[in-house]
């Protein structure tokens, strides 16, 4: 039972961060997205378990968001063009794909943060102080 | 004590753990909570000291992670902003939606903006503001960064976002007065409106209001380059629109030929100038028919010349100095180039098949994406009615048809621009300047330009009486100095111009007469504009201010005429008017049933009452088009030679350059020329002139007469130390009529050419450029298309968003021109075509039209460059739809609609 209990806090904080990553996203600032790594790891009680929330989170609701972006903004044309200001022609999935990873280890860092924080706090309900 | 006593509390005294300090910190806090937060704190203690290290690492990491990507890189914004979802180029507006809903306050009626599958847009309104209204509103949806580069460009506004590298640009063109001669004629058109003159200007109020309303509620929508570039786009104003009218005079009749006229006049002597640069030059087909034809070149002579070393110095320094100037050294190039030009062309009912006239035109400006032209459809209840092409940016269709008359431009070469030199006072040499013999005080006016990062720049302009002072250009941030000598321009531009009428006009005539009248609104930016109608008629009349100059005090040398520059000191070369309106050549409903213009002369020698140009093209695309024309039979000519015709890759310049080339050889080496010159002449004499990128004759024939060109002029351009040779159509005749004229002589050998010694020099270095070139003896491998290609920039000069390069067919004598050189291997040709349009008079609906890019200023859109990739590059059209309604527009050709309904606040 306590194992479920801990599979849905985990489930329960990936939810959690692609909403707040997909809301946040209409906000122009993209340093924010440490904000649903972190939410996605106060679900969590290891950092492990923080780390892997906050990055899923992130990354699902950024690949949901691109993907979108593709087809209602023809993003992928965009992203090809950039990629070949940087790179060269040809290499617009390669900037998707280090948009999404980078999307993927600030959820990450934010999680591993989130859930520091959550042992933290989970540590003072646990413990006995006898003065 | 407290220490004590914590100590024996908390069994500890470790004050060098940070747990431990803040426990001992909160308990010496008497609040009421310290009981939980000394809880707390104990618990902190408690736990694994390597999860605060890991803590610590995560958060140091997410830091240098996003400090990584907020970096700002030079060029690239940074990363994070420009990437990421939410931000960049995930916030750059989509395509049009299918459909769209918008309640607009101020509107009188409801609008209907019908996108067809090209994305044109067919505005359909019951009162013209709105019209105008949604006409701004798609402008600005489609086209706006490109508009505001243009008007920042025109305004000195580039600094403001591109920062101190744009200021002398910024400067120059503020100097050289087009927003100043912008702002005066807006005033003087807000006059008129008030007394009643004229009833244009509220439709170009609303034109504004319709950007703006666009760029107001797209505040978090705009187009990549904006993101890319690091700023806000900014509100439109009537007066950008004006200023986009001077962008287009400065880039069809700003030049400096004076001057090189004048290098070269003084370095070859008149002797050898009136043989290569006399006027007319030759095989010139004027384009009004009715003022007789040149049998041959005459020659100008000049007497009792005297060199003037300080003002050549002056000239020289000015010219080294303004091709510092990125997009004036651009102008220079393509002016002196082949593709800048145009074509337009008539036939009357009795050369077409359906018995009325088809009009073509195609206008060659630089290939630049977004594209130049705008396509779009005007319709109101009331009586407008226009499909045609604008600039976006400016109100109305420039060139196009409604449903009575159609027209079409090309670029006159009319003589609009004149130089003057001067001696500054030597009692007040910043002060005063001699004109006329006397000192005089400049005339001065101030300009603020705001700076990226920088405090704003104070800039002054000082004036002639003829125009802004241009030489020194320390006062643009260049380091160049010309000492005594001061150097002002005067030019048609700079002065009242009222070309918003004109087209206003344009769009709105019913007949020729009607037409004519609005023509005489056309002042800056001279243009030979054809005019077909459906009543039959065929015209066509060069038009424009054409300045009337005082040349009685010249000295003797000095052709007059705006053909070197004055002595303004001396009052030389005075504007005394302009030639009046009617004293224009013109020609309606000639005897040849077909008019053509391509920038060629244009009237004949019996048009002498005003001297109007100085120069105009070498003709080679004038006499293709003629001669396609003049060969057509009576009731022949339909849409599909139209279109063939403008789409004609055959060059009249090899035409008439290759015939000789084989006359030399067949001539020197009789039936057993060596192996590879046999090779070479066996591919030329299949030839049929026509400039295919798959054929290897033209690429023999262009380099061998780059070569004949060359070693014909070059040892006199050398030895004489001379800015140019002549054009392509003075060694045509040389070659025709002089073969042994001095000029095929090389200077440089003991010996003494004639014209076949030099073809045949050249022949041979060009065999031996190409085998190396191609890496083949074989000339069937040297393809034209390898070496000759079209490329489309994209406007910021960012290769991501251009287009090509493209092999491509023709060459700069074709009537489908692409200017290019291939001195030193695959040239790019960045000009040609930037709109065709083929009206057909007798049925409005079987016009034809195409741009070589998009109706999409966004390099995401479909729209961006379709026109140029499905239809352009394949010498494929669209059609049009000017008679339909909203109720019958084909439901297959719909691809968007936009509702604006009149409401809210």
């Amino acid at each position: 039972m306590e194992v479920i209990e801990k599979e849905k806090y985990f489930l329960l904080g990936i939810l959690v961060s692609a909403v707040i990553t997909g809301i946040l996203s209409l906000i122009p600032l993209w340093h924010l997205v440490l904000i649903a790594g972190i939410v996605a790891g106060l679900f969590n009680r290891t950092m492990k378990k923080g780390t892997l929330s906050g990055a899923a989170g992130v990354c699902v609701s950024w690949l949901i968001i691109m993907l979108y972006g593709m087809v209602a903004i023809n993003a992928y044309t965009m992203m090809d063009q950039f990629g070949a200001l940087l790179i060269g022609t040809g290499f617009g999935w390669l900037i998707f794909l280090i948009v999404l990873l980078v999307g993927t280890l600030f959820g990450a860092l934010g999680g591993a943060i989130g859930s520091a924080i959550m042992i933290f706090y989970k540590g003072y309900e646990s413990t006995e102080v006898t003065e | 004590m407290l220490q004590d006593k914590f100590a024996s509390k908390f069994k500890t005294r470790n004050f060098n753990n940070t747990c431990d300090l803040i426990l001992f910190y909160l308990y010496i806090l008497k609040s009421k909570s310290r009981q939980n937060l000394i809880k707390k704190a104990i618990n902190m203690r408690k736990l694994d000291k390597k999860l605060i290290i890991k803590l610590a690492a995560v958060i140091i990491i997410a830091i240098i992670s996003m400090s990584l990507f907020s970096l700002d890189l030079g060029i690239i914004p940074p990363l994070g902003s420009l990437l990421f979802p939410g931000n960049g180029l995930w916030k750059v507006p989509g395509e049009v939606p299918a459909e769209e809903r918008l309640t607009i306050p101020g509107l009188s009626a409801d609008v209907t903006v019908i996108r067809d599958e090209w994305g044109i847009p067919h505005i359909y309104t019951s009162n013209e503001l709105d019209l105008f209204f949604a006409q701004g509103y798609i402008h600005a949806q489609d086209r706006y960064f490109s508009m505001d580069m243009l008007r920042r460009q025109v305004r000195g506004m580039l600094s403001e976002v591109v920062g101190t590298d744009a200021l002398p640009l910024d400067k120059f063109n503020l100097a050289m007065g087009m927003e100043y001669w912008a702002n005066k004629t807006l005033q003087k058109m807000r006059d008129m409106y008030e007394n009643g003159t004229i009833k244009f200007l509220p439709n170009l109020d609303r034109y504004v209001d319709g950007i703006n309303y666009y760029l107001n509620t797209h505040k978090h929508e705009k187009p990549l380059e904006y993101y890319l570039m690091g700023f806000e786009p900014t509100e439109w104003s009537a007066l950008d629109s004006l200023c986009l009218v001077q962008e287009m005079a400065r880039q069809m009749s700003w030049n400096y030929r004076d001057f090189y006229r004048y290098q070269n006049f003084e370095t070859f002597g008149p002797i050898n100038y009136s043989e290569i640069f006399s006027l007319p030059t030759p095989y010139q087909i004027p384009i009004c028919p009715d003022y007789g034809e040149y049998d041959a070149p005459p020659g100008g002579f000049w007497t009792g010349y005297t060199p003037n070393p300080s003002l050549s110095t002056a000239i020289t320094n000015f010219l080294a100095g303004v091709e510092k100037i990125d997009s004036h050294k651009d102008l220079i190039e393509s002016q002196n180039g082949d593709s800048i030009g145009s074509n337009n062309w008539i036939v009357n009912g009795s050369l077409s098949t359906t018995g009325k006239p088809i009009l073509c035109n195609d206008m060659h400006l630089s290939w630049i994406l977004p594209g130049i032209w705008y396509e779009q459809h005007l319709k109101c209840e009331s009586g407008l009615n226009v499909y045609g092409f604008a600039i976006p940016g400016m109100p109305l269709a420039a060139v196009g048809y409604n449903e009575y008359v159609g027209w079409g431009f090309t670029n006159t070469g009319y003589d609009v621009i004149d130089w003057y030199y001067y001696n500054k006072d030597p009692n007040n040499l910043d002060t005063k300047y001699i004109y006329n013999g006397a000192p005089t005080d400049y005339t001065t006016r101030t300009h603020e330009i705001k700076v990226k990062g920088e405090e704003p720049v104070e800039f002054t302009v000082k004036q002639t009486v003829h125009g802004p002072v241009l030489s020194d250009l320390r006062d643009f941030g260049l380091p160049e100095s010309f000492g005594d000598i001061v150097i002002a321009p005067q030019w048609t531009a700079n002065d009242y111009y009222f070309n918003f009428l004109a087209g206003d006009g344009f769009d709105r005539a019913h007949n020729r007469s009607a037409f004519n009248e609005a023509s005489k609104y056309w002042d800056t930016l001279a243009q030979n504009i054809v005019y077909g109608d459906i009543y039959g008629n065929i015209a066509i009349r060069p038009t424009g201010k054409v300045p009337i100059r005082d040349d009685t005090r010249n000295p003797s040398w000095h052709l007059g005429n705006g053909t070197f520059p004055y002595n303004g000191s001396n009052g030389e070369g005075e504007w005394i008017g302009y030639v009046p309106f009617d004293d224009l050549p013109h020609s309606l409903n000639p005897e040849q049933s077909y008019l053509a213009s391509a920038n060629q002369i244009i009237a004949g020698p019996e048009y002498n009452k005003y001297f109007a140009q100085n120069e105009y093209n070498a003709g080679y695309r004038a006499r293709r088009i003629n001669e396609l024309l003049s060969r057509a039979q009576e009731g022949t000519v339909n849409i599909e030679k139209m279109k063939e015709i403008q789409n004609d890759v055959k060059s009249s310049s090899a035409q008439a350059f290759t015939p000789y080339l084989i006359g030399a050889i067949e001539s020197e080496y009789g039936s057993s020329p060596p192996e590879e010159i046999d090779d070479v002449l066996t591919v030329l004499k299949e030839w049929k002139y026509v400039m295919d990128k798959d054929s290897a004759a033209p690429t023999i024939y262009r380099k061998w007469r780059d070569y004949f060109d060359d070693y014909t002029f070059d040892d006199e351009i050398e030895a004489y130390d001379a800015a140019s040779g002549p054009g392509l159509n003075v060694l045509e005749y040389l070659m025709r009529e002089i073969p042994d004229s001095h000029w095929f002589d090389n200077i440089s050998t003991p010996s003494v050419e004639i014209r076949d010694d030099i073809i045949l020099i050249a022949l041979d270095d060009a065999i031996e450029w190409l085998e190396v070139f191609y890496d083949s003896s074989d000339p069937k491998t040297w393809r034209w298309g390898d070496i000759h290609t079209a490329y489309f920039g994209h406007l910021t000069g960012l290769g991501a968003f251009s287009k090509g390069p493209y092999e491509w067919s023709g060459s700069g004598h074709c009537v489908t021109p692409s200017g290019v050189s291939i001195e030193s291997g695959v040239g790019r040709a960045i000009g040609g075509s930037s709109e065709r349009l083929i009206v057909d008079f007798s049925n409005l609906n079987n016009s034809l039209s195409v741009i070589p890019s998009g109706q999409s200023g966004l390099s995401h859109s479909r729209h961006y460059a379709d026109q140029l990739e499905q239809l352009f590059l394949q010498y494929k059209y669209h059609g049009a739809y000017l008679t339909n309604t909203i109720a019958n527009f084909p439901t297959t050709s719909i691809e968007s609609r936009i509702y604006f309904t009149p409401g809210g606040a």
